[in-house]
């Protein structure tokens, strides 16, 4: 990105409840593939809080950003939020990283396109559903594939990964102890070995990778996610079991720019 | 001219959507419907062992919505700009989620929990996302994303049917005209009718 930018941003979380704490995430300018023709619109918006430290709403330090203010709010976990943040990370995007609290969120939630996060917010355009949301970031920052066929091989490797997490968190919600722990043993039996296998497969085939041999924005889905989809599995020890996932979420946590952002932010289980 | 092949059972379910597609695009392709007995032999020839399964000259792609996606992205249906592409996905993940719930609560093979999956999401689920998804299509000129019709439409038309029997909604053109509208209006598309007219009769 080759603007200039004045000293001062001032940005201002008018739609919260109280004074939050937020981390911006300023990394150094990376060169972005080109998606197109951008029209910027010159912001000023006002900020609350810097740095951890929270500070009365109006209050500045303040840059004019010829860039869109990029809002990205999720809960205060890893699972499908990860990703995006790491997304934004990797791409240098200075963002306001909203983490969300169970306070917080009845009565943020009606204020969301479908009552769910994670939401990116551009401009105060507000997008939802994390694919979408995943596939846009990429495509913002030349994670995407270099041409349709790619596109397409990313979002074959997404879906079918999809399958995957969506079963197992479908067990790790399921309130009733006793169907939950027949659908947990059904898919240990029936279902879990082929898909592990078949992912295990599909990074080999793809130099470790999801998809096009290199990486994508699905490699950050999954190592957002893998410390989650470890848990709703119930198999810890799925690091020996398959190394490929664990060399795969460990690339990705050290690229730079991601590897900076893991540094500074909030921990999180899973 | 490439070669092309789509392969699917002999229902409309997640297949329709991709055969319009095709038609829509002008793309002659052999229409493959596969029966239950053969569907053994095939499976383990399936990169994921599911269908449909489109195949372009030799290559074969997987995963019915990446591969809508594709079709969409080649025959002018995907969105102007990436921003746009964004809503077209954001819609069409929200329709999925109600697709994937709905599925959930059909295909489960215990009856007790069946009817208790079902019951919970006619209370509790449907009335609002079903509700959502109407109020999306009427902002969006009659389509499901950005005002104009994209492929989104195409997989949803494809699965009106199967949305309406998974969800138990009889009552569906009643209750959400919209829906209704938006099938016709893909299926009423001259290269998409004529593949239609033309094509063999699904089960369902």
């Amino acid at each position: 990105m080759e603007s200039k930018r004045k000293s001062t941003i001032q940005i201002e979380a008018l739609h919260f409840a109280e004074p939050k704490t937020y981390n911006v995430f300023s990394q150094a300018r990376r060169p972005q593939k080109p998606y197109g023709r951008r029209h910027c619109k010159r912001g000023c918006i006002l900020f609350i809080v810097f740095d951890g430290k929270q500070q009365l709403p109006g209050a500045s330090t303040s840059t004019e950003f010829d860039m869109p203010i990029i809002v990205f709010k999720y809960f205060r976990v890893k699972a499908l939020g990860e990703g995006g943040r790491m997304l934004l990370a990797y791409g240098g995007q200075e963002f306001v990283d909203h983490r969300v609290s169970d306070q917080e969120w009845p009565t943020l939630k009606p204020t969301t396109p479908f009552g769910q996060l994670p939401v990116l917010e551009v401009d105060g355009k507000q997008y939802a559903q994390s694919m979408a949301i995943y596939r846009y970031l990429g495509r913002r920052f030349g994670l995407a594939g270099d041409d349709v066929e790619e596109e397409y091989l990313i979002d074959q490797a997404v879906e079918f990964y999809n399958e995957l997490r969506l079963k197992a968190s479908a067990v790790y919600h399921e309130s009733d102890k006793i169907i939950k722990a027949k659908m947990h043993d059904d898919l240990m039996k029936n279902y879990y070995p082929f898909m592990l296998k078949k992912l295990d497969d599909v990074m080999s085939e793809n130099n470790g990778y999801l998809a096009a041999g290199k990486l994508t924005w699905a490699d950050f889905l999954f190592a957002g996610m893998y410390d989650c989809l470890k848990m709703v599995l119930k198999l810890p020890d799925l690091d020996v079991r398959y190394p490929s996932f664990k060399n795969l979420h460990r690339r990705v946590l050290s690229l730079p720019g991601v590897d900076e952002y893991c540094k500074k932010a909030p921990h999180s289980e899973f | 001219m490439p070669k092309v092949t789509l392969t699917y059972f002999n229902v409309k379910g997640l297949g329709e959507g991709i055969r319009m597609l095709l038609a829509y695009g002008g793309q002659e392709f052999e229409d493959i419907r596969v029966t239950k007995d053969d569907w053994p032999a095939l499976k383990p020839k399936t990169p994921f062992g599911q269908l449909p399964v489109l195949e372009i000259d030799g290559k074969q792609y997987a995963q019915c919505v990446a591969i809508c996606r594709y079709l969409g992205r080649k025959y002018g249906l995907a969105g102007a700009d990436i921003e746009e592409d964004l809503v077209i996905d954001q819609n069409m993940d929200f329709y999925t989620d109600i697709r994937l719930k709905a599925a959930s609560a059909h295909y489960e093979q215990d009856e007790k929990i069946k009817a208790a999956k079902h019951e919970d999401f006619s209370k509790n689920l449907y009335p609002i996302v079903l509700s959502k998804l109407d109020q999306i299509i009427k902002e969006n000129n009659g389509y499901l994303a950005a005002g104009k019709l994209t492929w989104a439409d195409f997989l949803f038309a494809g699965m009106y049917d199967s949305l309406k029997s998974m969800t138990q909604t009889h009552d569906m053109e009643e209750k959400y005209p919209s829906f209704k509208k938006l099938r016709d209006t893909v299926t009423s598309l001259p290269k998409v009718k004529a593949y239609l007219d033309a094509a063999p009769k699904p089960d369902y």
